[in-house]
């Protein structure tokens, strides 16, 4: 049976190993990912973690801002491999929808680097588990929201001892035709949201096979194709104009691991395979015209083998190497621009960690990659981990990590405006952190609190050049600073399980460099990264009722990058949603019935400059488990 | 027992940073600025970034050396949309071409205030006054020009051009219009059929047109750019008699790398201006603003008015006093600034326009 908190998402800074010892990460929990079951991930790191995400409304482009860097900067892995598409270096978080992932991990900063470069904001791990022991379940999610929303999520799994499966699929779709005032227009008007309406569906499927003699193999497949319209701007009064993308995405990934007596080795294969189209199509008097059909295609292929080695429980060796390949096509039918390229990554990294004493651990780690014939120059992470007392689960961190981040083929090849001489970007981050987690009875307390320093040199952005196109260029320096504070405290009384869990971001993230000061920009904030972000869930249970109140706050946002204070200003909001809902439990049956509402208080507000955004809505899911 | 101490105070830090925050209180409604208004002056269209609904429109008093920020939302109390590309003014109305708005603003050009909008546009450039009566607006994903009635402001007809359209000159019973993107012509439409009669051939990508004293049509066109799938070639000026609808002269940009804009002519309407940027060494320092005569058969060799680290973006030149308006974008995401040379390039003084200032618009 399913309790709001389990014992296991207790355990995150508690009983860690050596080989993550000195590490500044975070796993989301159970009753986090539950409360977004129906979302994307972009919605679960909004409403749970410091991580800001800047999103243009349900279902559309949601692109991440982790500590205070650009969406490219933020690494994603699922199930081993890595997922940013290397055409634009990021990952649109609305296309991962919770149902897919049962674990996700945060990386902050340098502590990406065990698993990969290129990730100077932090990285992002998600994957499936297996259920060992469970010989079959499955679940049937029905919602139905505001704005002709509907959604359909299946998943079954189970198996025996040696093997078990799972699969999942989901349907989704939204008219997303919210009403709104549109004050961009005169005179004012109650209008819909016009082409905002979207498609998508999707599977994962999963094998896992307990081969013997400690070998385990697993096999992991992922599709979805999504079909989104793009609402234009609140202002637009022309004839009529139709944006739309549509995603399609194959990933593919095997993995073998043997646990040894003091080693485990592990070796993971994947291919992907992204499709991303995007047309524009204007309507005149003599009927629609085309005017941007622009496709593209993605092959990658990635190879990866881990081996760690314990000398003994205090010391663990910890070696790394990865190659993959990507291929790249992009042409627009209707311009004929496009450009073809291809990328080759290799990297080594070895790691050591070390227990020195019960108080004293820490961690050596160095990588080196080799790109495009190149190498990049060492990069170095170092961490210590303090356990100053004996009885207290408190723990103080310290590291700090030299990154590089390659330039994403567009900044590369891009035409026009594409540069084939750029650098990549160079990025140094110190992290020090306090976890303490206190267990008493009833209640449980965990939390953490981390300052840290990132420092950018060449960031790469695309400027004004002589020819009038925007060329790739590393011209910035950016220093991002900033707090993460994130508690936890759970209390049980009297057969009512309930939480409070809240997370804090503070991130200046500013322009440094000399180009910067001539161009009156220096010292001010990157636009659209909120130098407060903040949200607070309150969760309770009692006898299969359950509650969930989620606040979540968005700062202030300059759109300008002289943060210009007037209009261009985006004012913060705070959203407030609730949910409300029932679980009945009969014989091996589970039904859980919940009714959610977003925007509570009916707030009118905009993430991004003047595109609306919907008021109070609903939704009511029904879940039926086995 | 310190121990625990200790950890307490490290809670309660945690605790205490996660409350105070966002307790700031709104400022409330800012005082509304000053709108300077005067009988003379120049409008700033000011482009904004790429469908980001921060375009705005300038003003600035020459005279008192005044300027206004955002008049449009300031009078009217909504933005201005998204890419203001053009304005122009006919019979006391400013005409105010907001391109990925798909509309044209009405407004009296004394007290900015919204006097009707030309909805149900498809991608709107630039305007052109035929009479009192009708105006053409040209479109640049349309291959239709809209006839616009000025007596109701709204859509009459259309005119089948069959490419998009850019800018737009009118002489006598004819429009001139080029075709910038991907294309390479300049066709002559019939006012009074509403018909294009024909068209001529230039150096690719005319992107923008004057009329000299002589009323000789001179065309710039860009050449596009190196890689591009329509071609690349030297950008060129091309001297067109609009009577005859022949070219006189092409002359040729040399360097390869050149992509000049913003064609602009003085009040005399005897010298022409553009921008050309340096050839990416800032050494030779031969990007700026071009002065050329328009007698001239050859080139200029030295801007006029040299870039000197600046990144040139819109040209403007006042018809009474040829005194010249040139922007600088910045990093195109910040209020640009515009700086105003005498007619002899010597600067005069600067003031802060809106978000990538691209065009001007002379009250005078």
């Amino acid at each position: 049976m399913d309790t709001l908190i389990t014992v296991e998402d207790l355990i995150v800074k508690g009983k860690k190993s050596v080989g993550e010892a000195a590490l500044t990460t975070t796993l989301i929990d159970s009753v986090q990912i539950a409360e977004s079951t129906n979302g994307s991930l972009a919605d679960l790191l909004t409403k749970h973690t410091p991580v800001f995400i800047k999103t243009y409304g349900q279902g559309s482009l949601a692109t991440v801002s982790f500590r205070g860097t650009a969406a490219s900067h933020t690494q994603v892995e699922w199930n081993g491999i890595n997922i940013n598409n290397p055409m634009l270096g990021q990952v649109d978080f609305s296309l991962i929808p919770v149902w897919f992932v049962d674990k996700t991990e945060l990386f902050h900063g340098g502590s990406s680097l065990s698993e990969g470069s290129g990730a100077l904001g932090g990285s992002i791990s998600i994957g499936s588990q297996p259920r060992w022991g469970e010989k079959f379940y499955g679940s049937v999610l029905q919602g139905i929201g505001s704005f002709g929303t509907y959604q359909t999520f299946v998943s079954a799994g189970g198996g025996g001892k040696r093997v078990h499966v799972r699969a999942r699929y989901l349907y989704e779709q939204a008219e997303n035709d919210f009403t709104f005032l549109n004050t961009a227009v005169l005179p004012y008007r109650k209008m819909k949201q016009q082409n905002a309406d979207y498609r998508k569906t999707g599977g994962v499927a999963d094998l896992f096979w307990n081969a013997g003699k400690s070998h385990y193999l697993s096999l992991h497949a992922w599709f979805h194709h999504a079909d989104r319209n793009l609402p234009t701007v609140m202002s637009y009064e022309g004839l009529g104009r139709e944006e739309k993308q549509q995603d399609d995405e194959l990933r593919l990934v095997a993995q073998w691991k043997k646990f040894g007596k003091k080693f485990i080795s592990e070796l993971v294969s994947g291919y992907t395979n992204t499709g991303v189209d995007y047309y524009l199509r204007n309507m005149t008097d003599l009927g629609a015209v085309l005017n941007y059909d622009s496709r593209s295609e993605i092959h990658s292929f990635y190879n990866k083998y881990r081996f760690e080695y314990s000398f003994s429980e205090k010391s663990v060796l910890k070696l790394l190497v990865n190659g993959d390949y990507h291929k790249v096509d992009i042409l627009d039918h209707i311009t004929k621009e496009g450009y073809s390229a291809n990328r080759t990554q290799l990297g080594i990294s070895a790691g050591f960690h070390h227990k020195f004493s019960e108080v004293w651990s820490g961690y050596v780690l160095l990588r080196e990659d080799f790109i495009d014939n190149e190498f990049t120059p060492l990069m170095p992470s170092v961490g210590i981990e303090i356990v100053p007392f004996k009885k207290q689960d408190f723990h103080i961190i310290a590291n700090g990590t030299r990154n590089y981040h390659q330039p994403t083929l567009n900044d590369l090849y891009w035409l026009p405006g594409g540069n084939p001489n750029l650098k990549p970007e160079e990025g140094y981050t110190v992290d020090v952190a306090a976890n303490y987690r206190y267990e008493k009875k009833r209640l449980r307390i965990e939390s953490s609190l981390t300052g840290y320093m990132s420092w950018v040199d060449d960031w790469i952005v695309w400027r004004p050049s002589e020819y009038r196109y925007w060329t790739a260029e590393n011209i910035r320096k950016v220093f991002a600073r900033g707090v993460e504070v994130s508690v936890m405290a759970g209390y049980n009384i009297a057969g009512v399980n309930m939480a409070l869990r809240g997370n804090y971001g503070f991130t200046r993230t500013t322009n440094q460099d000399t180009p910067a000061e001539k161009e009156g920009i220096k010292g001010k904030q990157l636009i659209y990264i909120p130098i407060n972000k903040a949200n607070v869930m309150f969760d309770a249970d009692w006898k299969g009722f359950y509650l969930n109140y989620l606040w979540s706050f968005t700062g202030e946002r300059y759109t300008t990058s002289s943060n210009e204070k007037n209009r261009h200003l985006l004012p913060a909001y705070a959203l407030h949603n609730m949910t409300l809902g029932k679980k009945i439990h009969f014989s091996r049956f589970e039904l859980d019935a919940q009714f959610k509402i977003n925007n509570l208080f009916d707030k009118n507000y905009q993430a991004i400059l003047w595109r609306a955004m919907p008021r109070r809505n609903y939704s009511f899911l029904i879940k039926f488990s086995y | 027992m310190k121990q625990v101490f200790v950890s307490k105070i490290v809670f309660a830090v945690f605790a205490a940073a996660f409350l105070c925050f966002g307790c700031k209180k709104d400022d409330g409604g800012a005082d509304e600025p000053k709108v300077v208004t005067s009988t003379e002056g120049v409008f700033v269209c000011n482009e904004g970034n790429f469908m980001s609904e921060n375009a705005s429109l300038s003003y600035y008093d020459d005279a008192t050396k005044q300027e206004s920020n955002d008049i449009f939302y300031h009078v009217n109390n909504v933005p201005l949309g998204s890419t203001c590309q053009s304005m122009a003014i006919y019979g006391g109305k400013g005409y105010v071409v907001v391109n990925g708005s798909g509309k044209v603003y009405v407004i009296n050009v004394d007290d900015y205030k919204h006097l009707a909008t030309v909805s149900g546009l498809t991608s709107p450039r630039y305007i052109g006054f035929i009479d009192s009566r009708k105006a053409y607006i040209t479109d640049l994903y349309s291959p239709l020009i809209s006839v616009l009635d000025l007596t109701t402001n709204t859509v009459t007809g259309t005119i089948e051009v069959g490419a998009g359209t850019e800018q737009i000159i009118c002489y006598k019973d004819w429009a001139y219009v080029c075709s910038w993107s991907m294309n390479n012509k300049i066709y002559r439409i019939n006012t009074r059929t509403d018909k294009v009669e024909g068209f001529v051939e230039v150096p690719i990508q005319p992107n923008s047109m004057v009329l000299d004293k002589n009323n000789k049509l001179w065309v710039l066109s860009d050449g596009s750019f190196e890689g591009s799938a329509y071609g690349h070639e030297k950008a060129s000026l091309t001297r067109i008699d609009p009577e005859t609808f022949r070219i006189e002269q092409t002359i040729l940009f040399p360097d390869l790398d050149s992509s000049p804009s913003e064609l602009s002519i003085n009040g005399n309407r005897d010298k022409l201006y553009y921008i050309d940027g340096s050839d990416g060494n800032a050494a030779s320092n031969l990007g700026g603003v071009y002065e050329m005569d328009c007698e001239a058969v050859t080139l200029p060799t030295a801007p006029l008015i040299p870039e000197n680290g600046r990144l040139f973006y819109g040209l403007g030149v006042d018809p009474v006093n040829s005194d010249i308006y040139v922007s600088d974008a910045i990093d195109y995401t910040q209020p640009g600034i515009v700086y105003r040379y005498d007619v002899s390039g010597t600067e005069l003084d600067d003031f802060k326009a809106g978000i990538c200032p691209g065009a001007f618009c002379f009250k005078k």
